[in-house]
């Protein structure tokens, strides 16, 4: 009896690790051939509407598509084959591509894209950072593969914004709810080449090839998107071969000193691209101590950006002088640089009367401390090396920085309420910058508003983005972006600290990784095993 | 306390843990003089740098000493606790003597702790910090809040077992204030019990204290905590797991070094305990 007993322990033992074995060794054995692609994300899909902002957005650009698309060398014809630009640029008429259907078999024409655009429009309030939104005045369908779009003014930027992951693009008719998508969709139905195909809440996300897609079908079979809150974690899993790619802009996504030693290893690809958004720190002109212009020059020339960007950034992103890099549109004006000087800061502060108490070390006037808050999101662990480093920077001329990391919520509520000194803003990257990351400077919800509220000349600005935006004439519009950029420059209303990058890492067999020109979204179509 | 105290010499593994706490104390009060470096200064073109002579420990992501770090660590982490550890007994003792001494009181004050009891401590902590926001003041304040309940009732059960004793019976009939009876009658019969329960505990807030910080919660950078630094590791456990030793180890070597003396305490006190094998022989 005894014997029996302890014979099925020990079989149950063997089946046991037997199980657990097989799982260990499965990646491997299937690495020949693949045809689905894990990808790991610390962040789950969420609500994938393609009108609304709660979804990643590289989930949403692999289901929704556009009526054109942003390339590198400009807008390209996408569900739209072709379009004319009449009455001044005030009407847009486009030619739809008559050969696509959504994933449940209906047909794309231009009754959907208009029920689209007035379900979007339905929702004004809430795409306001988008100016085209309040731009559009009619939205007409001529036949059934014909829409015309009116504008109020020859508003420049429309192509690039109709060309955005968000919220110009296209969901199935089937998919509203109620005859409209602002409180939700009932299924996720687009034209692209994936089709969300199965979905646990904050575990994995599977997307299966779309096989009636229009355009060129995509290689792979599936791409299976993964959830794992922790850096380390992904890291892990792809050097146990359970994950194939790592991709992400901002510190989000992979560690730059973990991207470094993996660069290094070279048993994996890694991949930079271009430089793309701005990372830069927001100075609230409204709060008492920062509203001097004179505390805001001297932290200019305060903060080390050459060492934060072969130190901490490990040279993955280059040092800006100006908020937009110079090859961002528009952006390539003449201004005055601020070199990391820690003497002309001190004696900046000197002047405007902020004197060195010996004892502390820090600097005071009228008995006031000059000690700022710097809050940063506190998920990111780049941000906040780069916060802990500014803190010494700004210790060696006596301003004390307190830093404070928090919630993401949290962070993005204080933007709104604009009780911060100093904050983390980064850009959004092309194709947002310049046009609609400055348009949204007019929008309250936004940190960049609220610490612009201190500047003498805050209605002109909101007035010159306003008609930068609708000036049909290019010379004279990039006249205005000079004024513009110069002022806000000239206020150091931002300390600009690099561009960043956008970075891959994925194992060698992955074929075909490359960059979108927007941060966001990730062309999964062109990628492939080996 | 004669008794006690031969007893806790002959310990040797609580002379051993008392004097790592006592040297650790020691080093958290000369690190300015003994640490290295400048646990602040980043040297970022030394980041990560491994075991040497510049870092004895080496460096972190901002290319600090962390050796310093550590010593200067003990500042915040240790300390703190202490002190923490300081304000919860003295409010437990003063709270748990008024239940047990004061009849018409007793009823609602134990049903306060019971409430208070029946929250799981790391819960409460959560929920206070939560409310009050990030910070080594709330950190503090919370572990305050969520502790008190059980050492006013540790406390409060020491007093009964005092209070039908005919000493006190005496003084209360002979008409001594509750103030002189609670100083001078009760309060000393029940001091090595206290002493006991806080060393086992101080091992607990240390951890907590350091939990929080490693959450993010508690001490905000770039004040150099234990707890933090472990976080911190944690970032680049992959890639630099070297990191991770000297902060984990500090914080095993205390946290044990404080149990293993609190056990050895409550031995020493413990009348029954050695003095068996004594009658025997």
């Amino acid at each position: 009896m005894r014997r029996g007993l302890q014979n099925l322990l020990v079989t149950g033992l063997m089946v046991f690790t037997l199980v657990f074995m097989g799982c260990e060794s499965k990646p491997v054995s299937q690495k020949e051939n693949k045809k689905e692609l894990v990808y790991a994300s610390t962040k789950d899909i969420r609500n994938i509407n393609p009108h609304l902002y709660g979804g990643e957005m590289a989930a949403q650009n692999m289901v929704f598509e556009s009526l054109v698309i942003n390339t590198p060398e400009g807008i390209k014809p996408w569900l739209a084959q072709s379009w004319e630009i009449q009455n001044e640029g005030k009407t847009y008429i486009f030619h739809l591509r008559k050969d696509v259907k959504f994933s449940d078999g209906s047909d794309f024409n231009a009754e959907v894209v208009k029920k689209n655009i007035d379900a979007v429009l339905a929702n004004r309030s809430r795409h306001a950072w988008l100016e085209l939104v309040n731009e559009i005045i009619g939205s007409e369908v001529v036949d059934e593969y014909t829409y015309k779009l009116t504008l109020k003014n020859s508003y420049y930027p429309t192509l690039t914004e109709l060309a955005m992951t968000r919220p110009f693009r296209f969901i199935a008719l089937n998919s509203f709810k109620d005859g409209a998508t602002k409180n939700g969709v009932n299924s996720y139905i687009g034209t692209g080449p994936w089709i969300l195909s199965e979905h646990i809440k904050n575990a994995t996300a599977l997307f299966k090839a779309n096989p009636s897609y229009w355009g060129e079908k995509p290689k792979l079979e599936s791409i299976k998107w993964r959830v794992m809150p922790d850096h380390q974690t992904i890291l892990l899993a792809l050097q146990k071969g359970e994950v194939d790619l790592i991709f992400g802009a901002d510190g989000d996504m992979i560690d730059i000193d973990a991207f470094k030693v993996l660069q290094k290893e070279g048993k994996y690809t890694t991949l930079l691209s271009r430089p793309t958004a701005s990372r830069a720190i927001l100075i609230n002109t409204k709060q008492p101590i920062t509203h001097d212009i004179k505390v805001r020059e001297a932290l200019q020339h305060a903060v080390n950006k050459q060492a934060i960007v072969e130190g901490i950034l490990n040279n993955s992103e280059t040092i800006a002088k100006t908020l937009f890099s110079p090859t961002t549109p528009y952006c390539n004006v003449k201004l005055k640089e601020y070199a990391y000087d820690l003497k002309k800061a001190g004696s900046i502060l000197d002047k405007a009367g902020w004197k060195l108490d010996e004892k502390t070390q820090y600097r005071s006037k009228d008995g006031q401390v000059l000690s700022l808050r710097l809050y940063f999101n506190a998920n990111n662990a780049q941000e906040k090396t780069i916060s802990e480093y500014m803190q010494s920077n700004l210790k060696d001329i006596g301003v004390e920085l307190k830093i404070i990391g928090e919630e993401k919520q949290a962070f993005l509520d204080r933007q709104k309420s604009g009780d911060f000194d100093l904050q983390y803003s980064l850009s959004w990257g092309i194709p947002y910058d310049p046009q609609s990351y400055i348009s949204s400077w007019r929008m309250a919800a936004h940190g960049d508003y609220q610490a612009q509220l201190g500047l003498e000349k805050k209605a002109w600005l909101d007035k010159t983005i306003q008609t930068i935006l609708i000036e049909p004439d290019e010379i004279k519009r990039q006249k205005l972006y000079d004024e513009m950029l110069t002022y806000v420059h000239d206020q150091n209303v931002y300390v600009p600290l690099s561009y960043s990058r956008t970075k891959a890492v994925f194992t060698p067999q992955l074929k075909g990784v490359s960059f979108n020109p927007s941060q966001y979204e990730i062309a999964f179509e062109k990628m492939y095993f080996e | 306390m004669n008794n006690f105290w031969h007893k806790l010499r002959h310990d040797s593994l609580a002379m051993l843990s008392l004097s790592i706490i006592v040297g650790v104390i020691l080093l958290g009060i000369f690190a300015p003089w003994i640490s290295p470096n400048d646990p602040l200064q980043p040297h970022l073109s030394e980041k990560f740098a491994s075991w040497g002579s510049d870092f004895p420990l080496g460096s972190d992501h901002l290319g600090r000493c962390l050796l310093s770090r550590l010593l200067y660590g003990i500042r915040t982490t240790l300390f703190l606790a202490l002190m923490t550890m300081a304000i919860t007994v003295t409010l437990g003792t003063i709270l748990g003597l008024i239940a047990g001494y004061f009849r018409k009181v007793e009823e609602s004050m134990m049903r306060i702790c019971d409430v208070m009891l029946s929250f799981p401590s790391e819960l409460m902590i959560l929920a206070v910090v939560g409310m009050l926001g990030a910070g080594i003041k709330h950190v503090i304040i919370a572990s305050v809040i969520a502790k008190v309940a059980w050492y006013t009732r540790m406390v409060y059960s020491f007093v009964l077992v005092h209070r039908q004793k005919n000493y006190l019976l005496f003084s209360q009939v002979a008409g001594v204030s509750s103030w002189t009876i609670l100083r001078k009658h009760l309060f000393p019969f029940i001091l090595d019990d206290i002493a006991m329960l806080a060393t086992l505990d101080t091992g607990w807030v240390i951890l907590s204290i350091s939990a929080l910080s490693f959450l993010g919660l508690g001490v905000q950078a770039p004040t150099p905590e234990w707890g933090m630094m472990l976080s911190e590791a944690k970032n680049v456990l992959s890639i630099y797991p070297m990191q991770m030793i000297p902060s984990g180890f500090a914080i095993l070597i205390v946290v044990a070094a404080f149990n293993f003396l609190g056990d050895s305490i409550r031995d020493a006190l413990d009348p029954k305990h050695c003095l068996i094998p004594k009658s025997v022989v």
